[in-house]
């Protein structure tokens, strides 16, 4: 049997942006689902989310409601959302109450109804909401329930319907409920309030006849109703850029030359240093070098305003006012306080999809992590490392700068550990010289090659970060109290 | 809504073969609600809705308390309902009003248009809007 033999499985949008791809390309058609959670946590609006997204006069829907949430409530708030289009009520969408019937007749009634509703409109998709309400009816008969399942699904799919039933379900249920085991696709909602924040999160528990993202998936409500945020960060399939030879430029030739040539193209680069070092200027300097070369750019920052940002580094001559007006660079602050990493790389990349942006800073990974819902702070590690890969993975050369708590007798490297998920390191401190407080560099660390020993002392004036020379005769300048190397005492 | 419940009561009125002959327009608009909202919200909403109205109605026209709504969401308890045909278009703008409260308007007319193909939401908010978008 060759490929083009086997039965083509179609694939119906979700209507949930992110959802397709987490899915591996969409719901598959005449499949019959489960959507599974705690009240709340937007199994209705989901379910909504895709009737409206599928249905058709051609096509219709019909949304079957139970006892549960009553209907007239569901349709007040359900027709909140973007998404609920009033012109495709009763032609393409029918919402029928079968509570009635349920409490008269049974479970069997509800078969029948249904039976007859379906063979009478002949729908694309059918959603039963609650099925768990349903079930509960049937409580003292499993063998009841059995059948009734398996009626339902016989049916459903004989009419070629994708079928959504919708419950509350708890995770403990999965082993011995038989809907788990007739269902073909079994979406499970999860929603946990961490500290003050609510994280929401999905996973696709089951999923028959095609690969969906393992895992657990950040996702949102808002006014156009859920957003998935995938694990892989909307970046799955696509192909890695090859690795480039280019180097760019930091915009302090000095440096430069301390990097071996600029950074190599794609890499992640990491300036650590206490504050006040000009971890956020070097940045500057980064993003503006490229706009200079005409490559759009991104500055995702976290502890101040863009337009503070923007005005800042023009007080050292580098303007990202015009850039920003012409759509060349993105300054995207971010500060909700529940965001997660994937909602963050979101925006990125729909900013990079906007500006064809080659440079990215991330300023800081401490405000990042403030940013971030107390439950997504536990993972931000991970989160880094996926981030990372993924974007320098489409080319994205990421600069991220990283606050550092100042110890005067080690040099640390970065905090959270993360210096291993960074191509190149820069290293910014302070050193006491002969009563001074002067400011130290170095390249700690460059993936790509060779790159200088040095240790330079550098400035901040008027046109930024000012690179000089070397610092010899001193010893154990990187510990912050360095001793002259001919033995004498530094003059205070 | 009182146009609303009008213009229903007309089209009623004007409805040929209808086979609730001796019943008046008005309680033939309000049965065929209850038919098309009890699909969409149950018949338990829909009875919750009716009798709400019916409460509101009474305080106004207390010859209404002879009324009272059944389990099935039907109304009930009128010999001649005849004689409450006047009353009984207060009682379909006080249900539309409270359907619209709930549902909003919007949806009020999806319904009502389902209801009635050829009722035309003339009057009401929405269908200025229209109309207003036609002229420009």
């Amino acid at each position: 049997m060759n490929q083009s033999d086997r039965v083509t499985i179609n694939k119906l949008p979700t209507g949930v942006p992110g959802l397709d791809e987490i899915l591996g390309g969409g719901l598959p058609e005449f499949s019959f689902n489960i959507i599974a959670g705690t009240p709340g946590c937007g199994k209705t609006t989901l379910a909504h989310q895709f009737v409206f997204a599928n249905a058709t006069p051609e096509h219709p829907a019909l949304y079957f409601t139970v006892l549960g949430e009553p209907a007239l409530k569901m349709l007040r708030y359900q027709q909140q959302y973007s998404f609920f289009d009033f012109s495709k009520l009763n032609n393409s969408i029918r919402f029928i109450n079968l509570s009635q019937v349920l409490v008269d007749r049974g479970l069997d009634g509800i078969l029948e109804e249904i039976t007859k509703e379906v063979e009478a409109a002949s729908p694309r998709i059918v959603v039963v909401d609650s099925f768990r309400t349903v079930m509960r009816k049937a409580h003292d008969s499993e063998m009841e329930v059995q059948l009734f399942v398996q009626h339902l699904g016989l049916l459903l799919t004989s009419w070629e319907a994708t079928t959504f039933l919708i419950g509350e379900y708890a995770e403990s249920e999965i082993q011995d409920n038989p809907v788990f085991t007739v269902a073909d696709g079994l979406f499970w909602l999860y929603q946990n309030v961490e500290r003050n924040s609510i994280v929401r999160k999905l996973q696709i528990v089951k999923l028959r006849g095609q690969l969906s993202v393992p895992g657990l998936h950040t996702f949102r409500i808002t006014d156009n109703g859920l957003q998935a945020f995938s694990r892989t960060m909307g970046l799955s399939g696509r192909t890695q850029t090859s690795v480039s030879e280019k180097r760019l430029s930091m915009g302090i030739p000095e440096l430069d030359d301390m990097l071996g040539g600029g950074i190599p193209e794609g890499d992640s680069l990491l300036i650590a240093g206490s504050s006040g070092t000009g971890k956020s200027l070097l940045a500057t300097h980064f993003i503006n070098a490229g706009l200079r070369e005409g490559e759009a750019g991104i500055v995702a920052i976290f502890e101040e305003r863009p337009e503070g940002y923007v005005r800042r580094a023009g007080t050292f001559g580098l303007d990202l006012k015009t850039p920003e007006k012409e759509g060349k660079l993105k300054v995207i602050y971010l500060r909700p306080l529940d965001l997660s990493v994937d909602e963050t790389v979101q925006e990125i990349l729909d900013s990079i999809k906007q500006t064809g942006a080659k440079r990215l800073v991330f300023d800081s990974l401490a405000g990042f992590e403030m940013a971030l819902a107390p439950g997504f702070r536990a993972d931000f590690r991970e989160s880094l490392y996926r981030m990372i890969y993924s974007l320098t993975g489409i080319g994205v050369t990421v600069l991220s700068t990283v606050e550092m708590e100042e110890s005067f007798t080690e040099l640390l490297f970065s905090t959270y550990s993360i210096s291993f998920l960074t191509d190149d390191i820069i290293r910014l401190r302070y050193v006491e010289i002969e009563g001074r407080l002067r400011r130290i560099l170095m390249v700690l660390k460059m993936r790509g090659g060779a790159h200088s020993d040095e240790i330079r002392e550098y400035e901040i004036n008027s046109r930024g970060v000012v690179i000089g020379q070397s610092l010899k005769g001193y010893d154990n300048l990187i510990t912050g109290i360095p001793k002259r190397i001919d033995g004498s005492t530094p003059q205070k | 809504m009182e146009g609303l419940a009008q213009q229903l009561i007309s089209l009623e009125a004007s409805t040929p073969g209808v086979p609730l002959g001796d019943v008046p327009p008005v309680f033939r608009v309000i049965e065929r609600l209850r038919h098309s909202l009890s699909v969409l919200v149950g018949v338990a909403g829909f009875r919750a809705l009716l009798a709400r109205a019916l409460a509101l109605v009474k305080v106004q026209v207390p010859s209404m308390c002879a009324l009272h709504v059944t389990p099935d969401g039907s109304l009930e308890g009128a010999r001649d309902l005849a004689v409450h045909a006047e009353a009984g278009a207060v009682l379909l703008t006080k249900l539309l009003e409270l359907l619209a409260a709930f549902i909003g308007e919007r949806m009020v007319m999806r319904i009502l248009q389902d209801l009635k193909p050829e009722f035309t939401p003339l009057g009401t908010a929405l269908f200025r809007e229209s109309e207003h978008e036609s002229i420009r």
